[in-house]
């Protein structure tokens, strides 16, 4: 649940056109290595995990709030930390063509959902050769790398939003003539002007960042459990049945394992 | 709606709109989401919104699905106006305009035209890389699709998922995922090795118009 679901117009200009500016330097260079290193035979399961997290977003949750799983955590597992910005920036892209909304934001989703997916990719990477423990480190990675996307996103939106009051047009008119009020208030009476200010304040439109940070965490916690549980599973399946889509991790565990044993 | 009955409307669908040149669609739309993003008058916006519903009127397209769909992003918007103190109904609708101006344009566009052709006119700007993902993303849906469909049903036979048995539930929802994901690989590497084989160069040439 940590898509940056704000609809396109709230965002300024600067923040979302920098989003994809990163986004877009970031693929550059990715796209540089990819062919250095002849890792196109990945693009098919890049593209396939797009699809897979598209497709996921339409099974059914048992829980009264709608809700859809996004899979990033598993696609950062799966494809790695830098491939899966590719996925996710795909899926992104793919959503905004079934008018789910947000075009301008798809390079700030991207970045936070990739963020995301790294993340758990690393969290999972660790708990996994620390304790051996496949769902405990699946469910801890995907929780971990939730919350930090959250945060990251409300910083954004914060970022973006903080300045609100100039977003409506209404708003700003009626500004003007209360900066006119105040500048004749000035010249005859302090205190009036203290007043009017306190008034202008208690009638200002404000993005109130406490109410969408509680919001947030409302829906947001649900989504982290439900997202985390199902991740542990789908990931000590995967390990029960094709443990070879997780070798890597296999793989440094063995490692790690012989370390110990030799000290 | 699903993207295999939209990808339909936008192949099989024969109205003027679907005649009409993609780019000239894009630069359409183009317009229009900067005129959404820039423009703060709710006049000037609510009169490019009817202007939009008189088109998907007119257009022979599915009125209410698409409406349905345009809807859409309404429920993000109402997340962001619960947030803000002292909201006045100018701001209220000038927001909703922006977002509605803006989801109704993309579900016309998408109904009216098939993604190849969307993708195609991407390509002159994207990097090849994506163009490439894009194409096999597109190709993958439809082919993993049937397998979600066939297991989603499967898991209705055999009792299904429940409220009342939430752990059970994420449980089979968990290895139900897990499975898709293995029979998903798998068929990657089939996809890759036989364009392979059919002589594909890590690049996508387009020829459909």
């Amino acid at each position: 649940m940590s898509h940056i679901h704000i609809p396109d117009g709230i965002l300024p200009l600067w923040l979302w056109v920098l989003g994809y500016i990163l986004i877009g330097i970031f693929f550059i260079i990715e796209a540089f290595y990819i062919k250095k290193s002849q890792k196109q035979a990945k693009f098919s399961l890049i593209s396939i995990m797009a699809a897979l997290m598209l497709l996921t977003m339409s099974i059914p949750i048992p829980f009264p709030v709608p809700y859809h799983i996004n899979l990033s955590v598993l696609t950062g597992i799966i494809l790695g930390p830098t491939l899966a910005f590719f996925a996710i920036f795909t899926s992104n892209l793919l959503l905004v063509f079934i008018a789910h909304g947000g075009i301008t934001v798809i390079g700030l989703n991207t970045l936070v959902i990739g963020i995301e997916a790294s993340l758990g990719y690393y969290a999972f990477k660790f708990l996994y050769k620390k304790t051996d423990k496949i769902f405990f480190s699946a469910f801890t990675a995907t929780f971990f790398a939730l919350i930090i996307s959250t945060f990251l996103t409300i910083g954004i939106v914060y970022a973006g939003t903080h300045n609100f009051s100039t977003f409506s047009n209404s708003h700003c008119s009626s500004k003007g003539v209360h900066q006119e009020k105040l500048s004749v208030h000035n010249e005859k009476h302090l205190d009036n002007e203290q007043i009017e200010q306190q008034k202008h304040n208690k009638t200002e439109e404000k993005f109130n960042i406490k109410r969408f940070l509680s919001l947030m965490f409302i829906f947001g916690l649900i989504g982290w459990i439900l997202e985390s549980s199902l991740t542990g599973f789908i990931v000590s399946y995967i390990k029960r049945v094709k443990p070879d889509i997780l070798h890597k991790f296999e793989k440094e565990k063995d490692i790690e394992k012989i370390k110990n044993e030799n000290s | 709606m699903k993207i295999a009955d939209l990808d339909y409307y936008a192949t099989f669908g024969n109205t003027f709109l679907h005649k009409v040149p993609v780019k000239l669609k894009l630069f359409d739309i183009a317009i229009i989401l900067i005129s959404a993003l820039f423009i703060k008058n709710i006049y000037t916006l609510g009169v490019i919104y009817a202007f939009l519903l008189l088109i998907l009127m007119f257009s022979g397209i599915p009125r209410l699905k698409t409406f349905k769909i345009s809807l859409y992003p309404l429920i993000f918007a109402s997340l962001f106006l619960f947030s803000v103190n002292n909201l006045t109904l100018p701001t209220a609708l000038n927001l909703i305009f922006k977002v509605l101006c803006i989801s109704t344009s993309f579900a016309i566009l998408i109904l009216t035209t098939s993604y190849i052709q969307i993708f195609k006119a991407m390509s002159g700007f994207l990097p090849d890389i994506m163009v490439n993902i894009l194409f096999n993303t597109y190709r993958s849906l439809f082919i993993i699709n049937n397998t979600l469909d066939n297991l989603l049903t499967t898991v209705r036979l055999r009792g299904g998922v429940s409220i009342f048995r939430p752990v059970y539930s994420l449980k089979t929802i968990g290895n139900l995922v897990g499975f898709f994901v293995i029979k998903s690989i798998e068929t990657s590497e089939k996809m890759y090795e036989g364009l392979k084989l059919r002589g594909y160069s890590d690049k996508v040439f387009c020829s459909r118009d």
